[in-house]
């Protein structure tokens, strides 16, 4: 029963394709917009708070005035000892940040300089070629895979800073802070640029930053924060997803994303409601002698959501392909790759829209009366 | 029925469908309409009454009664020995995908599928497996002249070809009632003749009862009984009481 159900539904698009095109037309322009919203919003996403994601840590650990700021923290590394105290804690480690430029070869562009100690919590998990520096190598880095992007490749030297040369050995995927690619380097380098950059706070003679902890697996990176808060002074240890969100301008983007996406997802919901509404009242007696002729409601629900999953399936490699073309062509200055994470969660959301809306126009179906099938307005 | 008329349960002159005091009002207040009053009819096997009357006598409405599709406000049906008026909607359903053919004014076949998937759908509302609907179906338009139809949509279907095809769906579920509501009402003469004497056929070969709405003399002259309605009333038909089963 169920078959034959699915079988009337698909048969009746496909009988009528040039009525299926429109419909699946209108949703795929929907679609479109949604994967590309969304997808737009992940890549916005993961520039701001890479640098965050790359690393292998549960609790980000901030000194109390930096108030959760990546760049202004300066947590000296020699916390760590007593970090590693806390209950929960399982290894610390620091990366440490300075804004600065970098010479590509396709010309001078901002960059990030994280300077962090191999084999801790602060290494980059991300390598996608090459290696990773080693601490105490000299003028050495990974950088943000992005930089291919200004011609970097394995093997260049680059220019930091005006003056300090790194050769790249390695590159990370998605370790973007602030849109900005980052170039990872061991402690020495760092405590030279930031010298570079901030003369009045001396030379450093450990990495002074952001700490990364990571915790046992069974415990809770809150109550580690909650834990390492009360035990060392001064200092402001939240778990790594408020930390991410403390990046400037995340929570905002997230929220007005949030909103615009979810906007389309209803918007489709609504549309597609209204394509099934019209629909089943406009085959009203067709509908009806089915039932007349014995076919159960559920034979009739069962045909219209393989029709709405049909038509979301055609809307959702239309408006995919449209995006992932859009995202070839976008310009520089709009980051848009399509992850299929996200083409995955939109595509639920697209698919539980169209569910939605069919399943609203069904309760039509629920109410039909058989007897109209006596009407004589068929044809 | 049964233990009321002993005599009615034998093969031949078996009860198939009977109305007891059907009344249907449709609306409320100053505003309704009584459809049909108090209309009692049995129609037994092999048995083909056919029912007349002016438009917006109540055909239609007693017809709908009879084959479970409406309810109504007063007064009882029987298909054999089920009361349809006590069932539930969804026992309704099956029943009516199980124990009867409707053959409609217009035939109403789904224009999406071919002739012979139009026949063969109404397989699955009763339980048959597709590939047994499907080889019933094929030999149903065969023996109502159409097995070279069967691959086409209805829209490039005859309307006599298409009433034939609701035909064969009407039999598909090899039912032992069959309903018919102005068959030839769209059908020019040739055709509407050849459509009621299939029905005819379908009715007396295979002991089936049939009840068909019609303003048609020529389908009145292939029923064993006319029943006439005006005004939503049943004229008394003698032969009611005492039927007699030709074949
Ligand atoms: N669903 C309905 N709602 C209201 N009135 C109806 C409905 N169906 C039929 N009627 C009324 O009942 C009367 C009988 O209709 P019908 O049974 O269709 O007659 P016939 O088939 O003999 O032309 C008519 O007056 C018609 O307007
Ligand atoms: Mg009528």
């Amino acid at each position: 029963m169920t078959w034959t159900a699915v079988r009337l539904g698909i048969a009746e698009l496909w009988r009528s394709r040039a009525r299926t095109a429109l419909a699946a037309g209108t949703v795929a322009v929907l679609a479109f917009l949604t994967m590309t919203l969304a997808g737009l919003a992940d890549s916005l996403d993961r520039g701001s708070t890479g640098v965050l994601q790359a690393v292998d840590a549960d609790v980000v650990v901030f000194n109390e005035e930096a108030r959760r700021q990546l760049l202004r923290s300066r947590v000296p590394h020699g916390q760590a000892t007593a970090l590693l105290q806390v209950d929960g804690v399982r290894a610390v480690g620091t990366i440490a940040l300075v804004p600065t430029s970098a010479e590509t070869p396709a010309g001078a562009t901002r960059v990030t300089l994280v300077g962090y100690h191999a084999r801790t919590p602060a290494e980059p998990t991300r390598l996608v070629a090459g290696r990773l520096p080693v601490d105490g190598e000299p003028g050495i880095a990974a950088v943000d895979s992005s930089l291919r992007g200004s011609g970097v490749e394995i093997g260049d030297e680059i220019t930091i800073a005006g003056d300090r040369v790194v050769e790249v050995v390695g590159f990370v995927e998605d370790a973007r802070f602030l849109q900005q690619p980052t170039v990872w380097v061991p402690p020495d380098m760092w405590a030279q640029v930031r010298m570079r950059a901030f003369p009045e706070t001396g030379w450093a003679e450990s990495l002074a930053g952001v700490s990364l902890l990571r915790i046992s697996p069974d415990a809770d990176p809150a109550t580690v924060a909650a834990a390492v808060n009360s035990t060392v002074d001064g200092l402001d240890a939240v778990p790594l997803a408020e930390g991410v969100r403390a990046i400037p301008g995340v929570d905002v983007q997230r929220g007005t994303f949030g909103v615009i996406v979810t906007l389309t997802v209803a918007v489709t919901a609504l549309v597609v409601t209204l394509l099934f509404v019209l629909i089943v009242t406009e085959r009203r007696v067709q509908l009806a002698t089915l039932r007349a002729l014995g076919a159960p409601p559920r034979l009739l629900a069962v045909a219209l959501l393989s029709q709405a999953t049909a038509v979301w399936l055609l809307a959702l490699v239309a408006g995919t392909a449209g995006t992932a073309a859009l995202s070839a062509v976008a310009p520089e200055a709009m980051p848009l790759a399509l992850r299929p994470a996200v083409v995955a969660t939109a595509g639920a959301a697209l698919l539980l829209a169209a569910l939605a809306g069919a399943g609203f126009a069904l309760r039509r179906v629920h109410r039909l009366d058989p007897a109209i099938a006596m009407e004589d307005d068929q044809t | 029925m049964t233990s009321a008329a002993p005599a009615d349960t034998s093969p031949v002159n078996a009860a198939v469908v009977r109305a007891d005091g059907c009344t249907r009002v449709f609306g409320d207040g100053p505003g309704a309409v009584t459809a049909v009053s108090g209309a009692s009819l049995t129609v037994h096997r092999g048995e083909l009454v056919a029912l007349v009357g002016p438009s917006g006598s109540g055909k239609t409405t007693l017809l709908s009664m009879l084959g479970a599709l409406l309810t109504p406000t007063a007064g009882r049906v029987f298909i054999g020995d089920v009361e349809t008026t006590a069932l539930t909607e969804r026992e309704r359903t099956r029943l009516r995908a199980a124990r009867i053919g409707f053959v409609f004014q217009s035939a109403g076949l789904l224009p999406y599928l071919t002739a012979v998937e139009n026949v063969a759908t109404v397989g699955s509302f009763a339980g048959l497996s597709r590939p047994v609907a499907r080889r019933r179906a094929e030999q149903l338009l065969d023996e109502l002249g159409l097995a070279n139809r069967a691959g086409h949509l209805p829209k490039a279907l005859s309307g006599g070809e298409q009433q034939r095809v609701a035909i064969a769906r009407a039999l598909l579920n090899d039912p032992p009632l069959l309903l018919a509501d102005e068959p030839t009402a769209h059908l020019d003469g040739e055709r509407g003749r050849q459509v009621i004497g299939l029905i005819a056929d379908a009715v007396r070969q295979h002991g089936r009862a049939g009840v068909v709405v019609t303003h048609d003399d020529r389908v009145a002259a292939h029923a064993d009984r006319v029943m006439a309605m005006t005004d939503g009333r049943l004229a008394t038909d003698p032969a009611a009481a005492h039927p007699a089963v030709s074949g």
